[in-house]
């Protein structure tokens, strides 16, 4: 008896849910790795080890430092999230140096529904992709594109790749609006988590593309790795 | 009944789990993940599993409060403890580091040995709780003498 009322009971429950959990989970969709898609990780490199990289060293005007920010967190929010870091994007005055910055810092490409060219080198699927630590870290150090951390919020202030954003795979799931926000953004996205079992991240990028997102990257040995590796990582609840 | 001392445990352990069921019932997504994450399930009732389970344990958890069909809950909730050991147990064994989800999103603590023995205590309250039947006191056996026969 007391089966059957919480049987009862917690599937009339759900389904006067405003959002209902499904009976069944959706089953996650086989990733093919970014190598097999014909980027092949030589060619991966020789796109994605992007020449136009400004050198620290180099700059030393007030204009040029606003732009080592830019490229110490190559890594955009979502358009709409956080606007003044593309607003302190545009304070930087245009120079010959501009040119080289890659298309995706620009303020203005960010409002554009058409990827820029630099993206050419992921090809738009209908299931995430699976990306090495190594071409992880050519995209974030070419910038252009989205991180977004799949596990929860408490983990993600603990420690997170410098510039990525906080989406809690179980939250962000239900969201709707964000989802579609995300899946207007032109650039790729890379979600992760925290490697090994975690399956948050491929959650997260497998309802990214099913909301309409054509590059979207699963970084499946995730934030440990990451962290070992000793790229920037960030500790807060800021990217 | 109620003043059964045994009761005590029950009515702790109805409260347990009620608390249990209230913050998973909060937000059964992210249940569903936790369960998820166990990977002891196969994924077509992981879903059903996060949906039901918490209910369960709130009606479980209210018939042990309200001292109705208690040898019931008792044995619901037992096995339910038992079901979360051998699954912390498992956790533990794979070196998984995931939630516990035992109590919803406020039990954001990892699986560990903490979670383990806060189990085995839950169950030794539910042993505690039980409420088992009075021995049967059989009364001195009477020495009936045998009626001499009529003569």
């Amino acid at each position: 008896m007391i089966l059957a009322a919480g049987i009862g009971l917690g599937l009339g429950y759900n389904a006067l849910r405003a959002q209902p959990l499904p009976w069944v989970a959706k089953p996650l969709p086989k990733m093919t790795s970014l190598d097999s898609l014909g980027t092949s990780s030589d060619s991966t490199s020789g796109s994605l080890a992007h020449p136009e990289i400004i050198e620290l060293g180099k700059d030393t005007t007030t204009a040029q430092v606003e732009r080592q920010h830019i490229t110490t967190m190559p890594v955009q929010p979502p358009i709409g999230v956080v606007d003044s870091v593309t607003r302190s994007v545009t304070k930087v005055p245009p120079s010959s140096t501009d040119t080289t910055l890659p298309p995706s810092h620009v303020a203005d490409t960010t409002s554009k529904m058409t990827p820029p060219p630099a993206y050419s080198d992921i090809p738009e699927s209908e299931d995430p992709i699976k990306v090495t630590l190594a071409q992880t870290k050519r995209f974030f150090d070419r910038g252009g594109v989205v991180i977004l951390d799949a596990r929860d919020s408490e983990e993600y202030a603990e420690g997170h790749i410098q510039g990525a954003i906080s989406a809690p795979t179980d939250t962000k799931m239900g969201d709707i609006e964000w989802l579609q926000k995300m899946a207007k953004d032109p650039r790729p996205i890379i979600c992760y988590c925290s490697g090994g079992d975690c399956e948050l991240s491929i959650e997260l990028a497998t309802e990214l593309t099913r909301t309409g997102h054509r590059r979207v990257l699963v970084f499946e040995d995730g934030f440990p790795a990451w962290q070992t590796a000793g790229y920037p990582v960030v500790e807060g609840t800021s990217p | 009944m109620i003043g059964d001392w045994r009761y005590l445990f029950r009515f702790a352990l109805g409260v347990l789990f009620i608390w249990a069921a209230l913050g998973k019932i909060a937000d059964i997504n992210h249940f569903a993940y936790d369960v998820h994450n166990f990977h002891l399930l196969p994924r077509a009732i992981e879903n059903v599993f996060a949906m039901v389970l918490p209910w369960i344990e709130l009606v479980a958890g209210l018939l042990l409060i309200l001292n109705v069909a208690p040898r019931s809950g008792v044995i619901v909730l037992s096995s339910l403890l038992v079901i979360f050991l051998i699954a912390i147990v498992s956790a533990l064994v794979r070196n998984l580091d995931i939630a516990c989800g035992c109590f919803g999103t406020k039990d954001a603590g990892v699986t560990g040995m903490i979670t383990l023995f806060r189990d085995i205590g839950f169950l030794a309250l539910a042993v505690l709780g039980y409420p088992w039947r009075d021995p049967v006191i059989l009364a001195e056996p009477v020495q009936i003498e045998a009626e001499s026969p009529p003569l």
